[in-house]
């Protein structure tokens, strides 16, 4: 399409404002009214000064309560239960995996029939 | 004056430096940051407003706006786009709120500010017919083909202040350059305008 477009710019330089004589003058008017730096800051600049502060605080805040959850990762887990408990085993399967004799079918059934009606 | 040989000695300065110098109260670094981005706020004016007039006045409330909250312009590298966007915004609050003089007429000052009448005569018809094609444009179109053909500015830097992309600027211009050829006629080239 670039090569259908027309090349040569529209010549504008009629309306240029510079070339106007009374361009000195506007900006004159504008540097002698301007009152550089005067303007209050707007409420947002006024808030995002505070972002990096804020950010900092936050992460301190983090850090600090972060601690006593590291020391309590580090003590030892509570005893008083078995690993099977733990994990959640079905207690009937755990005693078919402590027996000596292989499981039957009726055996895993009840083990689990046993376990689902206390899901229930 | 010493700042200003301080300007004068370090080249051109960039706007950033400008601007640093500007809010510490240097008055010639304020003159020079207005002389370097007044074409383009103009243009941007003249494209929301539509009028000369207009566009003089949004110019002169946008740069005062801008002086103002000078040390709110945190990229000063991009200070050009952050004008802009203050020169739009008070060019749209004008034709929002029904504040603009429109058909104002030329003032004396330009009238008689040359030697030649009759090439004043000329020059002054060129700009009300151009003026007035401009009329027939999107605000868009005239924003991007005279911050390109008066101002020189990039397409690229055109999609950043208006908000597309390069292929949009492009299309733009394309449309805005063949509607004023439309109206005006051929020989609105540069080449033909300085035969």
């Amino acid at each position: 399409m670039n090569e259908n477009l027309p090349a040569d710019p529209i010549d504008l330089s009629s309306l240029d404002p510079t070339r106007d004589p009374a361009f000195e003058d506007r900006v004159s008017a504008i540097v002698r009214s301007a009152r550089v730096g005067s303007s209050p800051p707007a409420v947002v600049d006024y808030l995002s000064r505070w972002t990096r502060p804020a950010i900092a605080a936050a992460a301190a805040i983090a850090l600090l309560s972060a601690i006593p959850l590291l020391r309590e990762s580090r003590q030892p887990p509570p005893r008083g239960g078995t690993t099977a408990e733990i994990l959640g085993v079905p207690p009937g399967l755990v005693a078919i995996a402590r027996s000596d004799r292989a499981p039957g079918v009726t055996d895993l059934a009840e083990a689990l029939d046993v376990e689902a009606t206390h899901g229930r | 004056m010493a700042a200003c040989l301080v300007l004068v000695a370090t080249g051109t300065p960039s706007d950033t430096d400008l601007i640093s110098r500007a809010l510490r109260g240097h008055a010639t670094a304020l003159d020079l940051l207005v002389r370097r981005h007044y074409r383009a706020a103009y243009s941007i004016a003249l494209a929301h407003t539509g009028s000369r007039a207009d566009a003089e006045d949004a110019c002169h409330d946008a740069f005062l706006r801008a002086a103002e909250r000078l040390a709110e312009c945190r990229d000063r590298g991009r200070f050009a786009f952050w004008l802009g966007s203050i020169v739009r915004n008070r060019a749209r609050n004008m034709v929002t709120r029904g504040i603009l003089r429109r058909a104002e007429t030329l003032e004396p000052q330009m009238a008689t500010a040359r030697d030649n009448p009759a090439k004043d005569a000329e020059v002054a018809e060129l700009r009300d017919r151009l003026e007035s094609a401009l009329g027939v444009l999107s605000p868009t179109q005239r924003e991007v083909v005279l911050l390109h053909d008066m101002d020189g500015w990039t397409h690229s830097d055109i999609a950043a202040t208006i908000g597309t992309s390069e292929g949009m600027s492009r299309q733009h211009l394309f449309n805005a350059r063949r509607r004023l050829r439309e109206v005006l006629g051929p020989n609105t080239s540069k080449e033909h305008a300085h035969e």
